[in-house]
Formats: structure tokens, sequence, C-alpha cells
């Protein structure tokens, strides 16, 4: 009894241990990765690098902090290595760029103290042995990285260089490999993956990138034991953070923002200087100021009688219609033609800024249809007030990259003076004016565009977009020459911001006049106190990243929950045992318990006794547990790290034990087993002091049949029910057909189950004739069974029960399907953003030249991407900043048509038709500040925490703290899609404003060419790391963790069923010796032993087989109907394996019973026939 | 022509002393159509005359033939076989098997090597008629009384026609009634079948309708 008490504490034991050695290894391996860098600043911007010292130096950043580091750091780096075979290339490499103190971090423990042999020079990199081995290199040998280019004006802006937006770094030679632990598996993202990293010196990328002094990124440790796992440590890291976040004071010009004072004097005829405009101007090198900056702007510099000004560039100004101007022969003066490339400011009239029309009267507010012209724009369009202009501009976003032009019109309300200069401007001089310039004569008023406001022609503009030389005329580069970047309009900055504000910004500068008191350094104050005060960090601020990641180690799957629940047979199992082998103690003592009550002990007191004793047999048993149970978590993590690696994706989980689960673990086994056997002792109480005196514990023996009319009906019922059931699953879709399936599997075993009992319990219910005809010693042996139907029917349930489940689960193994992949037959993610259009003719010309029409016939969807965890089953962090991706309208069309391949649902919102025949409209429904998200279902139930379903609202907070609110509209069903947030394209730009062009694909490819588009696009597309995978390999990956679960639960649950037989043959054993003068009997009659050993080995089979058969029959109605469907298909190898698996159970059950056997064989005929 | 030659048959259990001897110089002969009564005290060596005679144990030494075989030479499948077809036992605790009907139960012996022949299901049909209990045969044995219990053994011990039917205190848990009543048809059955019958018992009533008495005393034998 104790072995069985020790295998139930084992089981107990065992899954806690397994949980615990998950989250601590999880936990360990976030310390390892992090070392002691405890707080980050990571962003897309550069800064100074001396903001580190200015930091390192605060006092509120002593209090807490020891060590601040700068680095350089890109987590999506694309590396490539000359091979012998070729180019290797490996994508989503974080490249770290650092210097001596980073390896500074490294553990304390010299162990986990990983640090190269020799540091990166210039022209040098250390990678790690994860990324060596992928790229197939080694020290001496040279590589190349790609990393993005830095600052730039939005991706998505026309305006912004689309071509120019990934540097190199070649011939960087490998000076050490570092293997993949401590900080040579650096990562900032909660993942058991081994990352790719590389190392290379800050100036090396600061060269590469023209960053000169600048940084992207801090790093920070703590000065006390930030993983300690108690209270104060997490109130101290808080209280740390709280401190950083004081202490971090960036500059002004850390945000990107510039401040100039821009005047403008005219010394007249009698050398009276004149001031015409004299202001400071706020730019951002990003040309657009970005949304949060220009609300502190606002705030900072309206007191100081500060406007923002958006400016912008219209392609045509004109009142006619035909963009293109008409050439006269040389020499005849102007060309006709709108006027080409023109800046427009949009800028409210104010006291600061009134320009006067030709009369010299002050211009009034303009209304959103009105504008102002200069008299040059005027003159050259023959414009007069009140005229129709129409002014051309691209859309202030592009979708693919592609510029789209617009157009507004607008009436002329007033034409201002601007005034020609007597010289033209020259390089590195402005020009010279003899006639006093007006407030419209301002260059300034345009922010800088390196490529093209500081060219001295159109024609040398090296513009982002494609410009249209056709439409520059001779008059417009004379423009260029005379007044540069000087508008030739001017609009309200209401209508300028309508036209051409984005979610990029909706100024491009302020204007803040000067006055006595305002310096450079005043407005700089101003701006910083205001972001100060205002709690807004503009894109630079730390993130507790040890501490998010501790949170997130606590896992997404409770290991523990779950390893009990696969152990659930075994625990079954081993307390069937507890309960046999200590009913069989107490009934071999029942004489002792006969005379303990004969001699006046009340039943309760003798009842006390045995289960004191038990108990203190389970105690003894509870402490072998705990040690074996040691050993099973011990068996189980090396079958995590090997056999069922699929579970948890890569082999990292080590052993570890907390007392509290070894505490929990034997208590709850211990008491468990003296529940057990209190009820197990239950059953005695009826026995008479009499029988038991004579030895005799069990039930009566003899054995009345009745009729179990209303158990026959219900069970008939039960497997109507059941057949009901199944019929209605056929209608439904994925895991509710399988749920249903397996419930009316479940009912199908309910009803064989009654069936069997009713059949037992009448006896067999058959004639006179029963051992006529062959088949006598079956019979005999089913009688037998029919003999303690209670007894059978549960031996016959509990085989039954665990081949339903193991049989049954395998209806959830996954195979991937066309649904899984809504039809695509690639999925693609790329290091850096790609902005053409792979659906489009020009895109894949762009994009593949010559080979464009390999993609013919295919289709390929490009969706936005915010980096984030991985919030699939493949991660086992819990995801506390899942990645996003976009879904443009362009792919919601595609499902429009019924006849398209699609994804399949779990459920959604979907009300209307429309909706339900393609729930992807569902994202467009935004109803209130909750952006409408569709999410897979794994990702919903098993990573999100707490789970989501439909309909659910919940909060999640990116980097930079901005809180974003979803709304659940639907739940996809085991799709490729799986590990991300799905949402509107729209609702995407808005949130994450920063993320410009289309790093994700779902590739369609011609039929039988998904290998060829393959290697042409990442070919092709190597600069941006592009990086294709077959969706059935994706979703075999993804499956892959359900599918190891359910191979360890079957292995599991075979185990359990295993254990089981024994019990079985516990209970047989019993049976036999319950029996012995019946079987003394027989052999009297003259049975010769081989019969009788025949008899009782058949017995055991027919319980084994009738639990086992009924098990299966009932579980092949949950998954036969599933494999006909095509839904999910069931392999021939697992069919083979549950097949064998069953087999050996019965092979093990039929061995095991060969104890009965024997005991019967033991049998002392003569003392049996005697009775004694 | 005596069918059952028992000749000096002696039985000795070791013990850790000196053996303990059960019978000793046993000799006894029977005829067909003859029956004995074995008569003694408890303890003195009835049950393991008749279980020897039974084949279910063996004697140290001496011999015992039924029919001129003799069974000790045989071994456990030919033994088990022997014992099938020419012996019959009637047990103080009928030993019925409560899973099985009245039928089944006389049909168990039928059951030691294959399935009964339909020759032996009228058999047992018949015995059970004999025996008074045709309407009960397809009740269970829970559903009789002890005495009907025990008629049902009887049948069962004929089934196979035995040349040498043995009861072991066969009416030794029954009342005066049901034992005067299985007494009569006891000796009514081996008087039909012909078979030779051997009781022991301790009932004087039921040895006194015997044709041989025989006491068993200080492990012999000897006619009272």
């Amino acid at each position: 009894m104790a072995s069985g008490v020790a295998a139930a504490t084992a089981v107990l034991v065992g899954a806690l241990l397994v949980g615990d050695s998950v989250r601590e290894s999880l936990r360990r391996q976030t310390l390892e990765r992090l070392g002691e860098i405890d707080e980050v600043l990571v962003t897309d911007r550069f800064f100074r690098a001396e903001l580190v010292d200015e930091l390192a130096a605060s006092d509120e950043f002593r209090r807490y902090f020891d060590q601040a580091s700068p680095a350089i750091l890109f987590p999506h780096g694309t590396v490539e290595a000359k091979i012998e075979t070729g180019t290797s290339r490996s994508s989503s490499v974080l490249i770290v760029g650092c210097d001596e103190s980073f390896w500074g971090f490294g553990g304390r423990a010299s162990e986990d103290r990983v640090r190269p042999k020799q540091l990166p020079g210039e022209d040098e990199i250390v990678v790690n042995k994860a990324l060596a081995d992928d790229l197939n290199t080694t020290t001496g040998s040279e590589i190349t990285i790609r990393l993005p280019s830095g600052n730039q004006v939005p991706a998505d802006s026309p305006l912004a260089n689309k071509t120019d937006r990934i540097r190199s770094i070649p011939g960087l030679e490998v000076v050490d490999v570092i293997p993949a632990r401590g900080l040579g598996r650096f990562s900032l993202r909660s993942s058991q993956s081994v990352p790719l990293v590389a190392f290379v010196s800050i100036a090396t990328l600061q060269d590469a990138l023209d960053q000169e002094g600048k940084i992207n990124s801090i790093l920070t440790s703590v000065n006390f034991n930030s993983s300690s796992r108690s209270a104060k440590a997490e109130a101290m890291s808080r209280a740390a953070s709280t401190s950083l976040a004081i202490a971090f004071r960036p500059a002004f010009e850390d945000y990107g923002l510039s401040v100039k004072r821009v005047t403008r004097a005219f010394e007249n005829a009698e050398g009276k200087t004149e001031t015409i405009y004299d202001y400071f101007t706020i730019t951002s090198d990003r040309m657009i100021i970005a949304p949060e900056a220009e609300a502190a702007a606002r705030v900072a510099f309206e007191p100081l009688r500060g406007q923002g000004v958006m400016t912008y560039l219209a392609n045509t100004i004109g009142k006619e219609q035909s963009p293109h101007p008409s050439p006269l022969p040389e020499g005849e003066g102007e060309e006709r033609g709108p006027i080409s490339y023109s800046m427009v400011s949009g800028i409210d009239v104010s006291d600061e800024f009134r320009l006067l029309d030709l009369e010299g009267l002050p211009i009034g507010a303009l209304a959103e249809d009105e504008i102002v012209l200069n008299r040059w724009s005027a003159e050259d369009q023959s414009l007069k007030v009140g005229d129709t202009v129409r002014v051309a501009y691209f859309e202030p976003e592009t979708t693919h990259g592609k510029a789209q032009e617009a157009s507004a019109e607008f009436a002329v309300k007033a034409i201002t003076p601007l005034t020609a200069p007597s010289q033209p401007y020259r390089r590195r001089r402005p020009a010279e004016y003899d006639e006093p310039p007006t407030l419209a004569n301002d260059p300034d008023l345009t922010p800088e565009v390196e490529g093209v406001t500081d060219q001295d022609t159109i024609r040398n503009w090296d513009a982002p977009f494609l410009v249209d030389y056709d439409l520059v005329r001779s008059q417009d580069d004379d423009y260029w020459g005379n007044h540069r970047t000087t508008p030739k309009a001017f609009v309200s900055l209401a209508t300028a911001e309508r036209l051409w504000g984005s979610r990029f910004g909706r100024v491009t500068s302020f204007r803040i006049p000067s006055t006595q008191d305002t310096t450079e350094e005043s407005l700089k104050q101003a701006f910083l106190d205001e972001v100060a005060s205002s709690g807004e960090s503009l894109g630079l601020s730390f993130i507790p990243v040890k501490r998010q990641q501790l949170a997130a180690s606590a896992g997404t799957t409770p290991f523990d929950g779950l390893f009990l629940g696969l152990s659930f047979f075994i625990i079954a199992a081993a307390l069937l045992l507890v309960l046999l082998l200590f009913r069989l103690g107490v009934e071999q003592r029942a004489d002792e318990v006969g005379t303990l009550l004969a001699v006046g002990l009340r039943r309760k007191k003798a009842s006390r006794l045995l289960v004191a004793e038990g108990g203190l047999v389970a105690a003894v048993g509870g402490i072998v547990g705990v040690v074996v149970g040691v050993g099973y978590a011990w068996l189980m993590l090396a079958g995590l790290r090997t056999w069922w690696v699929g579970a948890i994706t890569t082999p990292f989980l080590e052993f570890h034990w907390t007392t509290k689960s070894l505490a929990i673990g034997y208590v709850a086994g211990v008491v468990v087993s003296v529940l057990t056997i209190m009820w197990s002792f239950r059953r005695m109480k009826n026995i008479s002091v009499r029988r038991l005196l004579a030895g005799d514990a069990t039930a009566a023996d003899d054995v009345l049949y009745k009729s179990q009319r209303w158990l026959t009906i219900t069970s008939v019922v039960v497997v109507v029910i059941a057949i009901g059931l199944a019929v209605v699953a056929v209608g439904l879709g994925g895991m509710a057909q399988a749920a249903a399936f397996l419930g009316s599997g479940a009912l199908l075993l309910t009803g064989l189950l009654l069936l069997i009992w009713t059949r037992l319990k009448s006896g067999g219910g058959r004639g006179d004739d029963t051992f006529a005809g062959g088949w006598a010693l079956t019979n005999l042996a089913l009688r037998n069974a029919a003999r303690n139907p209670g007894r059978s029917v549960t031996t016959i349930g509990l085989m039954a029960t665990a081949s339903f489940l193991i049989v049954g689960l395998s209806s959830f193994r996954l195979a991937p399907s066309d649904a899984g992949a809504g039809g695509f037959d690639l999925v693609a993610q790329s290091s850096q953003a790609i902005f053409e259009d792979l659906n489009t003719q020009a895109g894949r010309q762009e994009l593949l030249a010559d080979q464009a029409n390999v993609l013919a016939g295919g289709l390929a969807f490009a969706f936005r991407f915010k980096p984030g965890d991985d919030a699939s089953c493949n991660n086992l962090y819990r995801s506390s900043q899942p990645r996003v991706i976009s879904i443009g309208s362009q792919f919601v069309q595609h499902f429009d048509p019924a006849d398209v391949e699609r994804f399949r649902w779990m459920k959604t919102e979907a009300r209307s038709a429309e909706e339900k025949q393609n729930p992807w409209r569902l994202l467009a429904k935004q109803e209130d500040e909750h952006i409408p998200v569709i999410i897979d279902m794994n990702t919903a139930m098993y990573s999100l925490k707490p789970p989501v379903s439909v309909g659910s609202k919940f909060t999640l907070t990116y980097d930079d703290n901005n809180s974003v609110s979803f709304h659940v509209v639907g739940l996809l069903e085991n799709s490729v899609l799986q590990g991300s947030l799905l949402i509107d394209e729209r609702a995407f730009e808005k949130t994450f404003e920063e993320v410009s062009g289309y790093r994700y694909f779902l590739i369609q490819s011609p039929p039988g060419k998904s290998h060829e588009v393959t290697e042409l696009l990442e070919d092709r597309l190597s600069d941006q790391g592009f990086d294709a995978m077959q969706t059935s390999q994706v979703l075999e990956q993804l499956f892959a963790v359900q599918n190891t679960y359910l191979s360890t639960f079957q292995t599991l649950g075979a185990l359990g069923l295993l254990l089981g037989t024994f019990g079985l043959a516990a209970v047989q054993t019993r049976n036999v010796l319950e029996r012995r003068g019946e079987l003394a009997l027989l052999r009297a009659t003259g049975f010769r032993r081989r019969r009788l050993a025949r008899m009782v080995m058949l017995e055991n089979a027919l319980l084994l087989i009738s639990g086992l058969a009924t098990g299966t029959i009932a579980a092949a109605l949950a998954v036969l109907p599933h494999k006909f469907t095509g839904e999910a298909s069931i392999p021939t190898e697992l069919l083979r394996d549950l097949s064998l698996m069953l087999l050996a159970v019965l092979v093990v059950g039929l061995v095991s019973s060969i104890v009965s056997v024997r005991a019967s064989l033991r049998v002392p005929v003569l003392a049996a026939l005697r009775g004694e | 022509m005596p069918e059952l030659v028992v000749n000096n048959l002696a039985k000795e259990y070791a013990t850790r002393g000196e053996p303990l001897v059960v019978l000793r110089d046993v000799s006894l002969e029977l005829s067909a159509g003859e029956n004995v009564a074995i008569l003694g005290p408890s303890g003195c060596g009835k049950s393991t005359l008749l279980h020897i005679l039974g084949t279910l144990d063996e004697p140290t030494s001496g011999s015992a033939t039924l029919q001129d075989q003799n069974p000790f030479e045989l071994n456990e499948p030919q033994l088990a076989e022997f014992r099938n077809r020419n012996i019959g036992f009637i047990f103080q605790d009928h030993h019925l098997l409560p899973q099985l009907s009245v039928l089944e139960n006389v049909l168990v012996p039928a059951l030691a090597d294959g399935s009964p022949s339909q020759e032996e299901i009228d058999r047992a049909r018949e015995l059970i008629e004999r025996v008074g209990l045709s309407d009960r045969s397809d009740h269970r044995p829970a559903e009789l009384s002890g005495g009907e219990k025990q008629r049902v053994a009887a049948a069962r011990a004929l089934i196979h026609k035995p040349v040498l039917l043995l009861a072991d205190e066969p009416t030794g848990s029954l009342d005066r009634t049901n034992a005067q009543a299985m007494t009569k048809l006891l000796l009514d059955l081996q008087k039909q079948e012909k078979t030779m019958l051997m009781v022991v018992t301790h009932s004087m009533e039921l040895a006194s309708q015997m044709n041989k008495r025989l006491e068993l005393g200080d492990g012999r034998l000897a006619a009272k």
C-alpha cells in the first residue's frame, strides 16, 4: 500500500516540481540574458552620448543605480557572411553597438560571465555561437551587417527617402565567437529561444550611420540585488524606476529638435536698418514635429506668442487644369503652365505674422478655402483676387511608398508683395536685396530637407519622390534661384493641417517672435519644463526590462497544473492501487476487526485504528513518494528537453525544486491516500461481526440478478443522445466540432458502460443453454466477471476512460490545413520595412526587375508590423506587449468573394451577412476608444493574461507608456497568424505612428512556384532581411506545441493505464482468493490446472479488452467523423502509435494477470473444499 | 467383481517430530451398485480417505484402483480427466457457483474439457428433474434453500455417470427433514445410476441406510 501512496505522492510532487523548474528556468534565463541590466532606454532616434554621463552624474541616479552605459541597439539587423557555397544570411539579428562597459553588466557569478577575448574594434565584430552557427561562419571570417539608416523623415511620408534607408557595413572581421549564454544571449525580448546577437563597437555604427557622438540606447543597472523575489526588492525596483525618470533629463536636441533665430533686416537708402522679421523657429530633424512634441511646444510657446507653421510641397499651383507646361520656342519668354514644386505655408494671421496686400493693407484671417499668393505667383499665373486657384500636392501619407497626388481649390483672397533679390542665392550665401524684402520673403518658413532644400536648382533635387522634370519650367528654377524655399502661397494653419497633417505630425515648425527676453536657451528650457511637468517622455523613456521580464517568466502556461492534468491517470491509478491494496489488507485482517468489535470496541474506533495505521503507512509511503517524485520530475524534464521538446521549442529546462512544492506534494499525496483509505473502510461497516470473525470482510457472495430495466432504458437514451450530438457536431466547425465529438464519445462511453453494467447485473441475460455451442470457457469467464458487477465495471470503466481519452484526444491533434493559412502558401517577415506593393506590376517591377513575372498570377499582401512579444504557443513567457499586425483594406476585400479560400474562424462578432461572410470587415468597425482586434484563439486563450474571448476588452501598454485598448471582434482558429494582434491599418497608423512601411507578408504563390518565389524574394530583398517560410511549416511548428502536449498526455496516460493494469491484477488476485472454494470445486470436478489458468486469464482479458474496446469504440466516434470530414487528419503513424500503446497495455495487463493466475493455481484444493 | 479395490493404503504427513500417520493399512473393496458409509470421530482421517479415493490427494503408500486403473500413475491432465469421467463429489458445503443458474451449475463438470454436448445438457435437465428442481433450473443458488443447493450439487456430481460417487458429510449442514430427503435422494440416485457410493458422515441416521458401514479409528478401517 505504501507503494501506492508513494506513486500518488510522486506524481503530485513531480508535477509541482516541473512547474517550479519551468518557472525557475525561465527566470534564470531572464537573469542570464540581461545580466545586471535593469532598465533600458531604446529608441529609434539618436541622441547625444553625453546624456549617459549626465545621467550617471545625477544624485538621483546614484541613489539606486551604479552603472549607465551607452549603446546602439538594432533588434532587426541582417547579417550576411560569405561561405563556400555562396552567401549565408541571418535576419532579425540583434546588433549591439557597445563599449567595454557593456560587459560589466555580465553576471556576478563567474560561470555566467561571458565576454569576448577581444573587444571588437573598427571593422571588427563579435558574434554569439547561435549566430555563428546560423551563418555557418567562424572567427576570422568577414561578414556584412545591414541596418536601418537612423534618423529620417518618417518613411511613409511622400517627402521621405525610401531607397536609402538601409546602411550596409561590409568587411567586418569576426574576432571572436562567444557562447550563447550570459550576455552572449543578450536580448530585450522575453523568449526562451536563443537570440542571434552580433556585437560591434559604438564607433563603427556611429561612422556607418553618420551619427557621430550619438547613440540610441542607454543600459543601466541598480546597486541592489534586483533578482531577489522579496517584496522589498520589488518596492526598491519601483522606487528606482521613479528615481531614474527624475534623474533622466534629455536636452532639447536629444528630442531631435533645433531652435534657430531667423532675422531679416534691410538697410534703406538712408542707411536706416529696418527689421522685416525677427523670430525663433523650432524645427525637427524629421521635418515634421511629432504630435507629442507639438503638444508640449504649443503649451510652452503659446505664452510667448509662438505659432505653428505647416509648410508643404505643392506639386503645382495654377488655374489651368493641364499640369504640363507648353514650351514656347526658345528665347520667346516664359513657358506657360502651372507653377511647379512650390512651398505653401499654413500659418494663421496674427499680430506677429500679418501679411500685407499689394495696397499695403493687412490681410485678414483666411477662411478654409482661401489662399494668399505672393506677387510672383499671381503674376506668373495671371491670377487676381477672387480667382480660383488649384493646388496639387502629394497625400501626406503613402501606401506602399507610392505618393498619391491630390488637389484642392482655393479662392485668391489677396496677393502679397514679394521682393525680388538683386543678387540671387549662391551656395553658402543668401540673396541680397536692393528693395526692402517683405514678410513673405521668408525661406525659413520651410524646414530643411536634406538633398532638397540645400540644392541650387530644382533639377538637382535628390528627391524621395518622383520629380516630374517636365513640370519644371525655367521660371520655376529662376524662383528657386532667387527665393529658394520661400513659400509661394499661404493658407490658414487649419487648412494646412487638414490637407497635409498626418499621423507623423501637423506642423513643421514653431514660429516664436523674438523679444528682449527670448533666447534660444530660454525657449529650450521652456520646452523642457513643459515636457517635465507633462510627464510625457517623447519617445525617450526607460523600460524596467528586468522587472517586466521576470514578471513574464511567471510563464504563459501553469506547468504544474498542466502536468497534474497530464498525470491524472497515474494519480487515479495510484489511488486505485491504494484503495485496492488497503482493502485487501483490511479484508485479510477481517478476523482482527471482528475480534476488536466483539470485545466491545465501537466500529468508529476500530476503523480509526485501521485508518491511523493506514495513515502511518501512507506517511512513510509519502516520504518515498517525495524522493521518487524528484526523480519523476527529473525524467519529465529530460523528456521535455528531448522527446517532447516541441512543447517548449528549445531544450532549456533545468531541474529546480522548492520546499513548498515538496511539502504540498507530500501533504496532498498523504491526505488523498488517507481519504481513500477512509472511503475504502466505509464499505466494511455493513458486514456483521460474525462474518468478520469468520475472516470474511467481503459483501455477501450470493449473487442475485435482477432486471435492470430502468438502467437499460437510461443507457439506451444516453447512447441515442450521444449519436444525436455526433450528428449535430457534423455541422459545427473546428474546436467546437472536436469538443462536440469528444462529448458525444464521452456520452457513448457512459452509455456503453451502463449497458455493460446492466448486462452484468442481469447475469448476462442468457438462457439455459449458455454453455452450448463452444466458447464455454469464455462464457464461464464472462459469468465470473458478472459475479461482482461493481468491481468489474469499475475496472472496465477505468480502462475504458483512459483508453477513450488517450485515443479521443488524438482528434485534437492538429495538422496544417489550408484554412489555417487562409489559402496562402508563404508567410514572410523582413528586418527592414519594404514600401513597394508586391501586388502591383509596378511594385513587382521595382523590387524584382526582370523576374517580376515569377509572381504573375499570385498574391502578396503586405502588413505593417509593430515588433513585440511572440504571443504564440512557441513562447513560454507571458507576453505583455504582443506584436501587432495591420490589416489593410486590400487584404479585407480579398475575402469578399464567396469562392476564395479563407481562414477558419472560431468565433466572431459578425452580425450582418456581409460580416459573417467576411469577418475581417469587423476590424473597421471601431465604436469607441477600443480598437477592434482579431486574434488567434491560442493567443487569446493561452498567451494573453487574463485570457480573452470575443467581446473582451483589454488594454496593453506599449513602449513609451502608450496604453492601447482593444476589443476582440473575432478569433481565428489555429491560424498562421498566431502570436499577433491584428488590427485595422488606419487604427494601426494612428496607434503606432512611428511604424512605417511593411514588414510582414502573406503570399499566395502562382501554382507550383512556392519555392521559386521564396528564393527570388529572399534574394532580391536580402538587404531588407526578407525571410519567407512555407505556411504549412509555420503551422507545423505552432501545432507542434499542442501536439507534443497531447503526446505527453497520451504517454503519461498510457503510463497511468499500465499502472492501472497492476491494480487490475490486484483485483483479480482478490477475486481468485475470494472464490478459492469454487476454484477448488472446479479442480475436483476435473478441471485441469491449465484450463483453470486459462479461465482466470480469460476473465482478466475480458475486463481488459472490454475496457480498452469500449473506450476505443467511444473514442472512434470522436475521431473518425473528424477524419472523414478532412478537417483534422490523424496521421497513420499516430494510429500505429495508439494501437501499439493499447496493445502494450493489453500485453502488460495480461502478463500482470499471471499473478492472479498463479494464485488460482496455488489454491489448496482440499483446504478450500473444506472451507478452511 | 469389485470395481474399487483399496490395498494397504497409508497416509502420513511430515511434521517436525514423528510423521503424523492419518491412515494405515486401509483396505476395502466395493462393487458397482454398492454403497458404504465411513464413520469415525472428527480428525480420524475420513475425509483424507475420501479425497485420496477421489484423487484429490495421494496416498503415502498402498494402492487404490478403480475399474483396474491406478489413477496415481497418471499425470495431472490425465488425472483431471480421470476424475472428471469417473468420480462424482458431493461436499458438505455445496460449492455451487453463485453466478450460474441451476442448470449451468450441473453442467460445470462438462466444461472441464470444452463445451457441453447436447447429450450432456439433456442429462443435466433429466438429473434436475430427478432431484425435483425442474421448475428451478434457471434459478441462481441465492434463490435456493440449503437442501435444494445440495440437491443441485448431487445432480452435478452425477452428470458424467461416475463410477464412484463420493459424499463428504452431505447432510452435515442440513436440518433433519432435509437431511432425510437428501439421504433418500442419494440412495435413489445411486440405485438408478448403479454407481458405487461412499459417504463420509457423522450421522448414524445416514449411515444406517447404507449397505456397509466402516469405522475409521487410529487410522485403520474396521467394520461396524
